[in-house]
């Protein structure tokens, strides 16, 4: 059933990102093709310069507009399944809502991870098409790749194989956002419409600020005393550590980050999930 | 003897604390029944049915539903009409019935495929270029195709032309499992009192104010069971 579940869940979604990677994907190639030929010509005609940088604008905007659509879209899906109308078919399926809610939040990364896998192919074209050429702003993409991997190569040289680890717990971190967002939103529609009859939507926004708020107030006092007593451990840990062991201080860091993070989207997710099963009311 | 198909005992219901739509309401229906829930707007009908299926959470009760307590697993015998169109609109007919297909073991795709044939329907046709009546009659396709144990029809026969009711109800003698029971909430009573074999008459509160055999009851009273709900529901709050 989950994988049944799964498969319509992507469709929904699918058939309207498709058409937005398909078009970012076209536009950023062809804009890429002509900054090429407009490098290589010396700029041709003023028209053939002006169409290929509304060519170049559309196709920003188009990875933009994507960047942002498909996350709306994917929590659109969610709230029109379950609260909407629909979810007089989503609720009557002969499905637990265990397996429901979970279909909806792996639906959401596969998207999420599909769009980072966009952009950074979209930003990989143009670096990959225009010419290795020093100056221009075209060139941006491919300096950027290019500075990352000198700024992973100078972490190497002084942390050494740390580096691996630390670049592991980043994918994580990374990772850990998307799961914890689409949690923390999932939590707040479903609370929004157990809450509110009818103004379903507007009760899940106000929700999210005040979750987000209380979120966005912890996460800074617990920055604030972590760095004040970092500080004031300094002195000792230069005393008493290894160079080996401050690093190891940062990996058990960005480890907790990691950790705070699952535990905050794992009390989202079962949050959301105790109140599909125990208090919602379809109306 | 047979089990019942539907059992609710004690069951409690109420959107605002104090108002309840259903307080203590209790029943036992026998397969193989077509039962008409028959009831003035807001006596509890469409939220007993939306209880059984488990979109609303009891205030208290107990359901059972083929011998199982109300769950998801129960969902897997019950057939559901809801009041409204509720599939997704940029779906086509044919997605439906595959849909349908996979989710439910008892669904019969070559009756479905049937049933849209003598409709006319187009099965590649997008639902939302289709009309709100086709769309409901597309719904009670779905639904009869099933081969279910609880058929659950709320209002299946509301909004739509006289025409339309006769192949409704036509549609629903014909491909209901003849082992299942079938529960039908309608104000019109008067076009849908020759296919029922029970009744109940719902008061305020879910209370069962006239409840028996249709035939029966009509010999016995003299009366159609319409002529019968206007006696004992008329201009009186007070049921």
């Amino acid at each position: 059933m989950f994988k049944k579940l799964l498969k319509y869940d992507f469709h929904s979604v699918w058939r309207f990102w498709w058409i937005l990677a398909v078009t970012a994907l076209g536009l950023t190639t062809v804009s890429s093709l002509l900054l090429r030929f407009l490098l290589y010509t010396d700029g041709g005609f003023v028209m053939f310069r002006v169409f290929a940088a509304l060519i170049t604008v559309a196709s920003l905007a188009v990875v933009v507009i994507s960047t942002m659509m498909t996350p709306l879209v994917v929590y659109l899906r969610f709230y029109q399944h379950f609260f909407s109308d629909e979810g007089y078919l989503t609720f009557t399926l002969p499905v637990s809502r265990k397996k429901l809610l979970l279909s909806k939040t792996v639906n959401a990364l596969i998207f999420l991870g599909l769009e980072a896998v966009l952009l950074f192919a979209c930003l990989t074209l143009i670096s990959l098409i225009v010419p290795d050429v020093d100056d221009g702003a075209f060139l941006f993409a491919f300096k950027m790749f290019e500075s990352i991997g000198e700024s992973i190569g100078a972490l190497w040289q002084t942390v050494g194989a740390w580096t691996i680890l630390y670049l592991l717990e980043g994918l994580l971190i990374l990772v850990g956002f998307g799961i914890l967002s689409t949690s923390l939103i999932y939590f707040c529609i479903t609370q929004g419409a157990v809450v509110a009859r009818k103004h379903k939507v507007l009760a899940a926004l106000g929700i999210y600020y005040l979750v987000n708020g209380a979120l966005s107030f912890l996460s800074s006092f617990l920055l604030s005393v972590s760095i004040t007593g970092f500080e004031r451990a300094m002195p000792y840990l230069e005393a008493h550590l290894s160079s080996q062991g401050l690093f190891g201080l940062i990996a058990l860091a960005l480890f907790l980050t990691v950790m705070l993070m699952a535990t905050l989207a794992l009390t989202a997710y079962f949050l959301t999930q105790h109140l599909l099963e125990r208090k919602l009311n379809l109306n | 003897m047979n089990e019942p198909t539907l059992v609710c005992r004690h069951l409690s219901k109420s959107y605002v604390p104090g108002l309840p739509v259903l307080e203590d309401f209790n029943c036992s229906l026998a397969p193989g029944k077509i039962i008409g829930l028959l009831g003035p707007n807001g006596c509890g009908k469409s939220t007993l049915m939306k209880l059984v299926c488990g979109l609303l959470v009891p205030n208290g009760g107990e359901i059972v539903i083929c011998g199982q307590p109300q769950s998801e697993a129960t969902n897997a015998f019950i057939s559901y009409l809801p009041e409204r169109t509720y599939f997704n609109t940029w779906m086509k007919v044919e997605d439906l019935i595959l849909y349908f297909s996979d989710f439910y073991s008892d669904f019969d795709a070559d009756a479905a495929h049937r049933m849209l044939k003598e409709l006319g329907v187009d099965p590649t046709a997008r639902l939302k270029t289709l009309s709100k009546g086709t769309k409901e009659k597309v719904q009670l396709i779905m639904v009869m195709a099933r081969k279910a144990k609880l058929y659950l029809l709320d209002e299946p026969i509301a909004g739509v032309d006289p025409a339309a009711r006769d192949y409704i109800l036509k549609t629903i003698i014909g491909n209901y499992n003849k082992e299942a029971t079938v529960v039908i909430t309608t104000h019109l009573i008067y076009d849908i009192e020759p296919v029922l074999d029970e009744f109940a008459f719902l008061g305020f509160g879910g209370r069962i104010l006239m409840a028996g055999d249709a035939k029966k009851t009509r010999v016995k009273e003299g009366k159609t069971l319409d002529d019968l709900f206007r006696e004992v529901f008329r201009c009186s709050r007070s049921f």
